[in-house]
């Protein structure tokens, strides 16, 4: 009696094992992408069936990840295209060489400030901005100022108001103590006000720091929790728009925009080095530039599309401000101090 | 049916068995008397095939068991502390051997009834194992044993953890069992009344050694070692010299043995000595004799009788052949 | 007969195999990568390691928290596993599975949970406050050593449970009444009888919650405070965030050294198990008598349901709940999850891909690790065997889930190991980690068989397999449900590697959830709490049915 229960679990589990895909002929393009990457099925079809690619996606985690299994399996990569290297990590990449460079033509389409590496390597695709989103109705009620740039941050009327992410953990927090970086300076003997210095100021004035996005977000921002008491939450620019309210017709939060404040995530593509498919992957990386696709990048990934040819979608273009100088840091002195700046911010930040 | 020639077993330079010759006859109830030590228990798991790296053969029905896996031997064995599995009942636990012939099911059904009738647990077919009484459990392990009618049953210590009472009528059934369903066994125990009752022959051990086999009359009129004379209570062993003060004899050996029936009190008797101690035992007296010498000897004396006194003179009649000789 | 000997050869060599090629493969692989330098060992890991004063606070601050953890965890299992063993109360069999729950839960879920509950706006305080009009949350738990310890009890609980309880089940109560007719009660006949009979399982379940607790990283990282790193979050922030390898190899090699030692510390407290009499759970238990009885029932009973089960309703509560009112809204909108994108994933092919994962890492960890355990306990078994092999299988629980992550990718690249993005390395990981669970599990049950039960079957006439099959394997039942059912827990709630190794892009709910949790959106949030509901319930039926398959002999064992 018991075997009999037993060989029919096993029956049964191997059906399920064993469902398996049909082979198609023609090339098959992998992407190594972070567990972000998407796009619509229809856009992707229409691709495939044009060019007679077939796209598979692999997923490596967030993009820390993308680039260090890229690294890892340099020379042998675990697919044809990388997509999710972003600033912040573009200098690990580049040192490990793990790309061929290919210019696509759809470049020009493309402004300047979004091609950082010159020999083409990878391809910027799209970008985000980490910024602080406010609660419009908390600032109304409360007859209170949005506040304009990142030293405001410290004035005692806004005392409790602002939850942060820690850098260690996570990596809007880690861009947001990038922009305060660039936005202050390191300390020496030249600088009066460090980021250092702001952070201890900022600590003074009660900011809380979330261990990740999640918390911060629907654990304590105002507008993300009924629970929330932080009317200021280190977000992206992209996030306004899906608190967007029916009834109000209108989004309840926004983003702060003030030069500095926001710090911009560049993401990009690339080919990488050791796979057989040169030309097809060279197709796909048109592709992810082609007004198609980027016009779907707000919706389908949350960021905004870098081929200045394509629109954006009416609640984005309503409601998500995009600043016009967000903070600047070279891409090479990020990899480089990364470390350096959480280890002396977590020794600021705890007394 | 069974030969065992010549097996030896040790091991870190300990020696259980030394070299052991052992016949058993088809049909027959041998039992292996010894104190615990004496290699009793080895020697059954060596013939079950328990204990492997022995040397010497162990041979049953003219085939030699040497690389015959226990599971194919078609021995039973009831074990000293039962081994009942404790998750099956207690109709499930005789019926195992059955299921392990492949018996269909109403066949194993028939003889679990029939054998649970046989050691009296009539009924109690779907009891648990620990809701059983330890009496009750020897019997499911007798059972358990029995119902396959292996070719060689054997029995370590099965009365053991009986109360006196129960153990004497449990022997007596247990033989009149084994002699009804026809099987060969070897029981082994330390107590001398039990191998009387159940044994067609006796083998006394000692150190791993076989000092005797014989049937329990023999071996306990002519027992042929001062080891075995002292094992079965027969304690009136006495020096060579000693005795020729009393008795005109050859002597063949250095010490002979006195059963105590053969030392009568006669007034006119050849042995002098004084009474040294007196044990009421029942139906008779246990009488210690102090003969001079340091000899001490054990008689018994009805308590229909007088009884006498400790310190009282008697004297004692020995015969020359009241003495029986001793090898060693 | 040579035959047989050479097939169970064959059969023991599988599960070493399998680590062999799953396990050490990649972690030499990934620990060369690290250390070895165009020939040369890179010592800089380590020279860092030595002189940062930080790496040795972090590895002391790891091993105390991780010992009050287990102490903690144990101590509060204890008293319940007695209830659960003794005595006989309705709703028993699914009380103990539902304590497997939290295990299932992400570390997020988790720490919402608990903030919903005794965060500076959660329910508790909100109480108190009133209650005592205070001004200020009276219970402030972030980020202090409490709150990682309540969230490690919560979640290793029913471990400790599980395993003794299921070991103390079979065990025959006639030592403990010989010693209460002698006069033991209370502390004495806890410290000097059952806890001796329960050492074997007492220690298995120690073992696990220590190297769980030690190796944690997610609760951690939530709910500790910023400084509060242990030895795998500095792996995970070495190896992710930085790429410093070599630390990261250094410091994984500190973990691994740790715990073996802590092995060596557990083997010899293991030594001399004694063989027990074995009773039918159903003997073992019996109805609640007196009031002193009750009132310890109903306080266990109660405890569990405070500690466990309240965060799981707060949980469960939130996901019907929208502005107040009850709504099946989160529910509808998981429906709805297909937006007809490349990464949506309806719930229902999530749940049947996460399931099939967990269906094959289960019978895969059940089987090796059985294989395992008797290669490791199986009678007769030399000791120096057992005590080399059991800490090699308790390894991978173990081992930074970072490092391994990183060892799959460089290992298991080439055919006809080209496994470092298919779907099956994920149930690779799951099994690696699963395989101590079974091997715990099982080993103080297979141990606790004595011999001469062996033998019966044998001269009785049944063939080693037979003898297996219908003596041991109905006595270790018990054992290897509870290994199954953690095996398939850990693979539910997506442990250890396989959080850092490239997928195909097929979805596990785990990964729904936590996507839910990274996207801005109003009804995002609710979603994952229905999600993680949606987890729990599956991880429900799952148990009753692994349950289910269980030997059913006269004794409930």
């Amino acid at each position: 009696m018991r075997f009999r229960n037993l060989i029919s679990v096993l029956v049964f589990l191997f059906i399920l094992v064993f469902a398996v895909k049909a082979q198609d002929d023609g090339v098959t393009i992998t992407i190594v992408a972070h567990d972000s990457f998407n796009v619509s099925e229809e856009t992707l079809n229409i691709f495939q069936e044009e060019s007679g690619i077939t796209i598979e996606i692999l997923r490596a985690g967030d993009a820390g990840q993308v680039v260090n299994q890229s690294v890892l399996s340099a020379g042998n990569p675990l697919g044809d295209v990388l997509f999710g290297v972003d600033n912040t990590f573009l200098s690990r990449a580049l040192n490990a060489e793990i790309f061929i460079p290919y210019e696509s033509p759809l470049l020009e389409n493309v402004d300047e400030q979004f091609i950082l590496d010159e020999d083409y390597n990878v391809t910027p695709i799209d970008y985000g901005d980490v910024c602080i989103n406010y609660d419009i109705p908390y600032f109304e009620e409360n007859e209170l100022a949005v506040p304009e740039s990142l030293a405001e941050l410290t004035a005692p009327e806004y005392a409790g108001l602002l939850v942060v992410e820690n850098p260690a953990t996570s990596s809007p927090g880690l861009a947001f103590l990038m922009a305060t970086v660039a936005e202050f300076g390191e300390p020496s003997d030249d600088n009066d006000y460090s980021y250092l210095d702001f952070w201890s100021d900022l600590v003074a004035n009660d900011v809380l720091i979330a261990e990740d996005w999640s918390t911060a977000y629907f654990g304590n921002f105002t507008q993300g929790s009924e629970d929330g008491t932080y009317p200021l939450v280190v977000s992206y620019a992209s996030s306004p728009p899906f608190t967007y309210n029916e009834e109000l017709d209108s989004a309840t939060t926004a983003s702060i925009v003030a030069d500095g404040t926001c710090f911009r995530q560049i993401e990009f593509a690339g080919i990488l080095d050791g796979t057989e498919h040169e030309a097809e992957a060279q197709q796909v990386i048109d592709w992810m530039l082609s007004v198609e696709f980027q016009q779907e990048v707000p919706d389908q990934m949350y960021v905004f599309p870098v081929n200045n040819e394509a629109e954006l979608p009416e609640l984005f273009a309503e409601y998500a401000q995009i600043p016009d100088v967000p903070a600047d840091l070279a891409y090479e002195a990020i990899e480089e101090n990364r470390d350096t700046w959480i280890q002396s911010w977590l020794e600021t930040v705890v007394d | 049916m069974l030969s065992v020639n010549d097996v030896s077993y040790g091991y870190d330079a300990h020696t259980v068995l030394d070299t052991i010759n052992l016949e058993v006859i088809e049909g027959e109830i041998i039992c292996l008397l010894g104190e615990s030590g004496s290699g009793k228990t080895t020697l059954l798991r060596v013939i079950a095939g328990l204990e492997t790296g022995y040397s010497g053969e162990v041979i049953v029905d003219g085939q030699t068991m040497e690389n015959v896996p226990i599971h194919q031997r078609g021995f039973g064995l009831m074990f000293q502390d039962f081994a009942l599995f404790p998750h099956m009942t207690v109709a499930q636990n005789v019926a195992f051997g059955l299921r392990m012939q492949g018996l269909p099911k109403n066949e194993q059904n028939r003889i679990v009834s029939e054998m649970l009738e046989l050691v009296g647990l009539d009924g109690y077919g779907n009891r648990s194992i620990d809701a059983l009484s330890g009496g009750q459990k020897q019997r499911v392990a007798l059972a358990r044993s029995l119902a396959p009618r292996p070719k060689l049953l054997m029995l370590d210590e099965p009365l053991g953890s009986l109360d006196a009472g129960l153990r004497e009528r449990l022997v007596i059934e247990l033989r009149d069992i084994i002699k009804q369903i026809g099987l060969t066994a070897i029981y082994v125990t330390h107590d001398q009344q039990e191998a009387y009752a159940i044994a067609d022959r006796i083998a006394v051990m000692n150190h791993g050694k076989i000092e005797q086999f014989d049937s329990p009359q023999a071996l306990y009129q002519r027992p042929e070692t001062a080891f075995v004379a002292r094992f079965l209570g027969l304690n009136n062993i006495v020096p060579a010299e000693f005795m020729r003060d009393y008795v005109q004899l050859e002597p063949s050996t250095d010490h002979y043995l006195i059963h105590p029936q053969s030392l009568v009190f006669d007034d006119n008797g050849n042995l002098a000595g004084k009474i040294t101690g007196i044990l009421f035992q029942g139906d008779r007296y246990r009488i210690e004799i102090s003969a001079g010498k340091g000899i001490d000897l054990t008689t018994y004396l009805s308590t229909t009788k007088n009884v006498p006194q400790i310190g009282d003179s008697v004297t004692l009649r020995i015969e020359k052949d009241d003495l029986h000789p001793l090898i060693r | 007969m040579r035959l047989h000997k050479l097939l169970w050869y064959g059969l023991m060599s599988v599960p070493l195999l399998f680590l062999a090629i799953f396990f050490f493969y990649p972690l030499i692989s990934i620990f060369s990568f690290s250390l070895i330098d165009n020939g040369a060992i890179d010592l800089s890991g380590f020279v860092t390691l030595v002189t940062r004063p930080l790496y040795r606070e972090t590895l002391l601050r790891t091993t105390w928290q991780a010992t009050l953890s287990t102490l903690l965890t144990i101590g509060l299992a204890l008293p319940a596993a007695y209830v659960f063993t003794r005595y006989q109360f309705r709703g028993k069999s699914l009380l103990l599975s539902l304590t497997t729950l939290p295990f299932v839960l992400p570390t997020v879920v988790v720490a919402t949970a608990f903030m919903a509950i005794v965060g500076p706006r959660g329910f508790l305080n909100e109480w108190l406050m009133q209650l005592f009009a205070l001004d200020e949350a009276p219970i402030q738990l972030r980020g202090t050593l409490a709150i990682i310890l309540i969230v490690h009890v919560f979640y290793n609980y029913a471990i400790a449970l599980r395993m003794i309880t299921g070991y103390w089940s079979n065990q025959s109560t006639n030592i403990e009444e010989a010693a209460q007719v002698l006069g033991a009660k209370g502390f004495n006949l806890w410290w000097s009888i059952r806890l001796p009979i329960l050492r074997p399982a007492i220690l298995a379940a120690s073992v696990l919650v220590f190297i769980f607790t030690f190796t944690s990283f997610g609760v951690i990282l939530i709910l500790g405070d910023l400084q509060f790193m242990t030895l795998e979050v500095q792996i995970y922030y070495q190896a992710r965030n930085l790429f410093n390898l070599p630390l990261a190899a250094a410091l994984s090699l500190v973990q691994i050294m740790t715990m073996l030692l802590m092995m060596i510390f557990y083997t010899w407290l293991q030594k001399n198990i004694a063989t027990s009499n074995l009773q039918s759970a159903k003997q073992v238990a019996r109805p609640v008598k007196t009031t002193g009885e009750r009132i310890f029932l109903a306080a266990n009973l109660l405890f569990i349901v405070i500690l466990l089960f309240t965060p799981l309703l707060a949980l469960i509560a939130r996901s019907f709940i929208q502005d107040g009112t009850f709504t099946l809204d989160y529910y509808r909108a998981l429906g709805e999850l297909d937006d007809g994108s490349v990464l949506a994933i309806t719930p229902l092919a999530a749940t049947i891909n996460s399931f099939r994962i967990a269906s094959i890492t289960t019978i895969a960890a059940v089987i090796l690790g059985l294989i395992s355990a008797y290669l490791i306990g199986g009678h007769n078994r030399p000791k120096w065997i057992s005590q080399i092999f059991d800490p090699v299988f308790m390894l991978p629980l173990a081992t930074s889930a970072v490092t391994l992550g990183f060892g799959f990718t460089i290992a298991l690249d080439e055919p006809p190991l080209d496994l470092r993005a298919s779907w099956w390395i994920i149930p690779i990981a799951h099994t690696l980690v699963a395989i101590p669970f079974v091997v715990r599990s099982v080993l103080p049950a297979i141990r606790a068989i004595p011999e001469n039960l062996y033998e019966a079957g044998a001269v009785l006439g049944a063939n080693p397999f037979t003898t297996w099959r219908l003596i041991e394997l109905p006595l270790i039942s018990r054992g290897l449900i509870v290994g199954a059912t953690f095996a398939f827990t850990i693979s539910m709630g997506e442990f250890g590697a396989s959080l850092f190794v490239v997928r195909s892009n097929s979805s596990t709910m785990p990964l729904v959830i936590y996507r839910l949790l990274g996207q801005p959106g109003l009804n995002n949030y609710g979603q994952a709490l229905a999600m993680s509901s949606l987890l729990m319930l599956v991880c429900m039926v799952s148990f009753i049915a692994i349950e289910r398959i269980r030997t059913s002999g006269i004794g409930e064992f």
